[in-house]
């Protein structure tokens, strides 16, 4: 609202007595209304050239132009979706805001996404690469080139491939944030070397879920449902907080139900309308306790569990000779299950019994209308802590919320999976320091133990590379990988790939920089809600640089200093492993599009995008390609429900091959 | 098969909800066939409480910060820049602490020293600490993130015995940024992970973090982010856990589930024992299919 000045005022302003802000009138900006959901954000066709006010100005009126790129976070999992306002004048990104186009953010953010401003002017940021001297860990370094960093790196792999020793080779990585990326650069060097921080993270909930129905993670259509039943914080920490966050919030306010069970008053449980704050471990003892009462009192959803439980297997093993009938099966249920009494659930958790009888009817009343979250938490926090999914997801199969509208969805359902160009086969080799034979049911990688293992002597690591990966801190027992990072007869060298400097960092060969969420490039597809995405994690200031007529090559002659773009590095190292192609490497590295030649990251992402079912149909109406309509909006959404996957018809014939043999993962 | 027709179902073998598990009786753990309840490393009754043990949550999340991966966010270390141990009053009484009170947490293989905060946000009986924070660099190391790193001194002893203590806390610092000068926290909290020995789940894999500590007032001698760690019991204790496994092969000489998923997941002829060479690839012949 403009307000006119009164006679005071202008007096005032004509003596200078207070400063005159009502000179240039015409040139009023429109304010933003907050009528729709896409009118508080600037429109599309005005991304090339926006003009706000400068707020450090202020109470000036100095206008200033902005170019606005979109991009992804870069900070948690859940890549909302971020724009870059790029300051006309200096070429430089001055703030993020929120993408509405992004259909899991839908343009709001929390305090890390705008943040990520902090950490590309941080003034401790690394510019260069640096190669360490003296000992490692003694503190000194000295800056190199980029070619020595690759001609190094690339020869010792070379070697170690050459020498069949594929499995002293391995990639750790901390947050992914791409999609496959780094299988297909992997597994075009034959080796079983991909590590991930899953297993101090979320492979216990994992684990619950996967032996239940072979998807690990949970989906919850939080925005449709009756009842919420949270295992810890979703509502303000979990995996995908903030598009969860929004949609919990969203059923609340047509009438859900919250319930959590954390022993902490989080700002999730001071949400709930249910807080039960159970003592750590015993989560599965009172959803057991829920399950017996949805029984016992027949609230569970018989059409989907004669449907879609193997209860005559239940039968045939563990109850031969008893006929294979749905009823027999609920009633060993119920016998099996009857010592867990909200009474015994109390004594475990200190949950009270009335409020487990309550929240069971509640969520037998919801039927599919069941959303459930359990991630890392109990999960992760308990020796048999995967029971806790475990018992959980029973409560969803008991309500038949499954796949549901409201319910809970396998997170497959909802996540894109890329198609790539000359996609490497499979590695034949298994390094048995990433999957040992002690832990044949692991889900993931056993990567926190690899001090161990390598002090107990099973193998060594030749080419090591941490990547926005941090052990020595966020690991437990780090004294143990200071002690084997220390010994170069463990690690031969290790490359720490990081934006900035960590604990890690400290200890490795050489610390090379790499982009921040807005100077690298990943394809993001996350089970944040009903529908299945795609977002497209840019590098703004090369976008910007291709829109003004500059376009660089390689995304580092934008970066700031020679911080490099992952993908480019790896397609660069791939390159140089196998320079004359002896080793079948370069063949996976060549241009889909120009034959012969070394790919380039745009052709990349080029061939993907043109392959995302709706995608090229999408750009056509903007009158751009696939690549370019990407880079424009930043996201794109692919389906806005998947609900029922498991209903979908197959062919007959693909039946009889049972390809779901081999792994979904495969 | 549904109303006729064949449905693509759930990738598991009977194509269905797996509520009994024939998987984990093959793979040696038929008490577990069926969704059950498994007590935890922590359960009450494997805590002394008359010795002061306690179990530690040492796993919740700040929406203001990632793990370590936001100490170069000047706004997100401006809104959070500690990790006090939250504490029930009625425990603190036991203790008798009050908020800001030193309070040595023993682990299994050391100890860290931290503050106490007393709330009633907190389950009775149960502490909790957040993890983020207790970032560090030494003085021979480059400056980086220094809106959230303490300076800490490290000391080996070379027979696995290391003390870390804090030199001094976050202070602000002249760059082309006005506001380093400009920061007014100078407590980066505790660094509570590396005092934890591993306890990986002898099914999922999984770290179970939650730990079982020994509470204790601090002493005279003891400092805010004193830390201490003894890697020898760190191996000790892996071996325990170790211990707990049932290790491959599985059916058919398998080492692991053909229908589980795998991160990178190697051709299937990986799966078998006898198909492998000592440096862990195929026998020549082998899957040349």
């Amino acid at each position: 609202m403009t307000k006119k000045p009164g006679f005071i005022e202008r007096l005032a302003e004509s003596i200078g007595i207070i400063p005159n802000l009502h000179q240039n009138r015409e040139l009023d900006l429109p304010h933003l209304t907050q009528t729709t959901d896409l009118t508080s954000f600037p429109p599309p066709e005005k991304w090339d050239d926006w003009v706000e006010y400068e707020a450090k100005a202020h109470p000036k009126r100095e206008q200033k132009h902005y170019q606005i790129i979109p991009t992804t976070c870069f900070n948690c999992e859940s890549a909302c979706g971020l724009t870059a306002f790029i300051d006309k004048e200096t070429g430089q990104v001055r703030k993020f805001e929120g993408n509405p186009y992004h259909p899991a953010s839908r343009g709001r953010n929390c305090a890390k996404g705008p943040a990520t401003i902090n950490q590309i002017t941080d003034p401790d940021r690394i510019l260069y690469p640096l190669k360490r001297k003296g000992k490692r860990g003694s503190g000194e370094w000295e800056r190199v080139t980029w070619d020595q960093v690759l001609d190094d790196i690339s020869g010792r792999i070379r070697k170690a491939l050459q020498e069949g020793r594929n499995n002293e080779i391995a990639y750790h990585v901390g947050r992914p944030g791409h999609e496959g990326y780094m299988d297909r650069i992997l597994q075009s060097w034959n080796i079983d070397g991909h590590n991930s921080h899953t297993n101090i993270c979320s492979s216990g909930a994992r684990f619950g879920y996967a032996i239940w129905y072979g998807y690990d993670r949970p989906s919850p259509d939080h925005a449709h449902a009756k009842v919420i039943l949270l295992i810890s914080a979703h509502l303000e920490s979990g995996h995908y907080f903030n598009p969860h966050a929004q949609r919990i919030i969203e059923a609340k306010m047509k009438g859900a139900k919250l319930i959590t069970m954390d022993p902490r008053l989080s700002n999730t449980a001071s949400m709930s309308d249910y807080w039960m704050p159970s003592y750590p471990g015993s989560e599965a003892a009172v959803l057991l306790a829920m399950a017996k009462i949805i029984l016992d009192e027949g609230l569970y959803n018989r059409a989907y569990m004669e449907q879609w439980v193997n209860w005559n297997e239940f039968l045939e093993h563990m109850h031969p000779g008893t006929p294979v009938t749905f009823e027999n099966y609920i009633e060993k249920l119920r016998e099996t299950y009857a010592e867990y009494t909200p009474e015994y659930a109390y004594e475990e958790s200190g949950v009270r019994p009335e409020m487990i009888r309550e929240t069971a009817r509640l969520i037998g009343e919801a039927g599919e209308q069941f959303a459930t979250h359990n991630w890392r938490s109990a999960g992760s926090g308990n020796l048999g802590g995967w029971a806790v999914a475990r018992t959980l997801h029973f409560l969803n199969v008991l309500t038949g919320s499954v796949g549901t509208k409201g319910g809970t969805m396998p997170s497959e359902w909802n996540k894109f999976k890329p198609s790539f160009f000359a996609k490497p086969p499979a590695q034949k080799f298994w390094n048995e320091l990433h999957f040992p034979n002690e832990y044949p049911l692991a889900f993931f990688e056993m990567s926190f133990l690899l001090p161990h293992f390598l002090k107990e002597g099973r193998g060594k690591m030749d080419v090591y590379f941490s990547r926005v990966f941090n052990p020595v801190w966020t690991y437990p027992d780090g004294f143990s990988w200071i002690e084997a990072f220390s010994d170069e007869s463990k690690f031969g060298l290790h490359a720490a790939l990081t934006p900035t400097w960590s604990e890690t960092a400290f200890f490795a060969d050489y610390v090379l920089p790499m982009g921040l969420a807005s100077e690298r490039h990943d394809i993001n597809s996350y089970e944040t809600h009903s529908g299945k995405w795609i977002a497209f994690r840019q590098p703004v200031l090369r976008e910007a640089a291709r829109r003004n007529g500059k376009p660089v090559t390689f995304t580092w002659e934008s970066n700031p200093g020679e911080v490099w773009e992952e993908d480019e590095f790896w397609i660069e190292l791939s390159w140089r492993i196998d320079p004359d192609g002896s080793l079948g490497i370069r063949e996976h590295f060549l241009s889909p599009y120009r034959p012969g030649e070394k790919v380039n990251i745009d052709e990349y992402y080029q061939y993907i995008f043109e392959r995302v079912p709706g995608l090229p149909a999408a750009a056509e109406k903007e009158g751009l390609n696939p690549l370019d309509y990407m880079k424009k909006f930043g996201a794109f959404e692919i389906e806005p429900h998947c609900y029922h996957q498991n209903l979908n018809e197959v062919n007959a014939d693909v039946l009889g091959v049972q390809k779901w043999m081999s792994g979904p993962g495969g | 098969m549904v109303d006729g027709k064949a449905v693509e179902g759930f990738p598991t073998p009977s194509r269905k909800n797996e509520f009994f598990s024939k998987t984990m009786i093959e793979w040696g753990w038929p008490e577990y066939a069926l969704p059950t309840y498994i007590k935890s490393h922590i359960h009450p009754e494997t805590l002394d409480k008359s010795k002061g043990e306690y179990v530690l949550v040492p796993t919740f999340r700040l929406p203001t910060l990632i793990h370590s991966r936001s100490g170069n966010a000047k706004w997100l270390y401006e809104i959070s820049n500690r990790n006090p141990v939250w504490m029930h009053p009625e425990d603190a009484r036991k203790f008798n602490l009050k908020t800001g009170d030193l309070v040595k947490m023993n682990t299994d293989i050391g100890y860290f020293v931290d503050k106490v905060w007393v709330t009633e946000g907190m389950k009775p009986g149960v502490v909790a600490c957040s993890h983020h924070l207790g970032r560090w660099r030494r003085p021979e190391d480059q400056t980086g993130n220094r809106w959230a790193t303490n300076t800490v001194s490290i000391k080996n002893d070379g027979k696995g015995g290391w003390k870390m203590s804090t030199i001094s806390g976050i202070k602000p610092f002249e760059s082309k940024d006005k506001d380093s000068s400009r920061i007014f926290w100078s407590d980066g909290g505790v660094h509570q992970n590396i005092t934890f020995p591993v306890h990986p789940d002898p099914i999922s894999g999984m770290h179970c973090w939650h730990q079982r500590v020994r509470i204790e007032k601090a002493g005279p001698e003891d400092k805010y982010g004193d830390i201490f760690v003894d890697t020898n019991k760190s191996m000790e204790i892996y071996r325990e856990w170790l211990k707990m496994t049932r290790p491959a092969p599985g059916p058919g000489g398998l080492r692991r589930p053909l229908w589980f998923k795998r991160a990178l997941r190697p051709v299937d002829e990986t799966y078998y024992f006898e198909n492998m060479t000592e440096n862990g690839t195929l026998k020549p012949g082998v899957g040349n299919k």
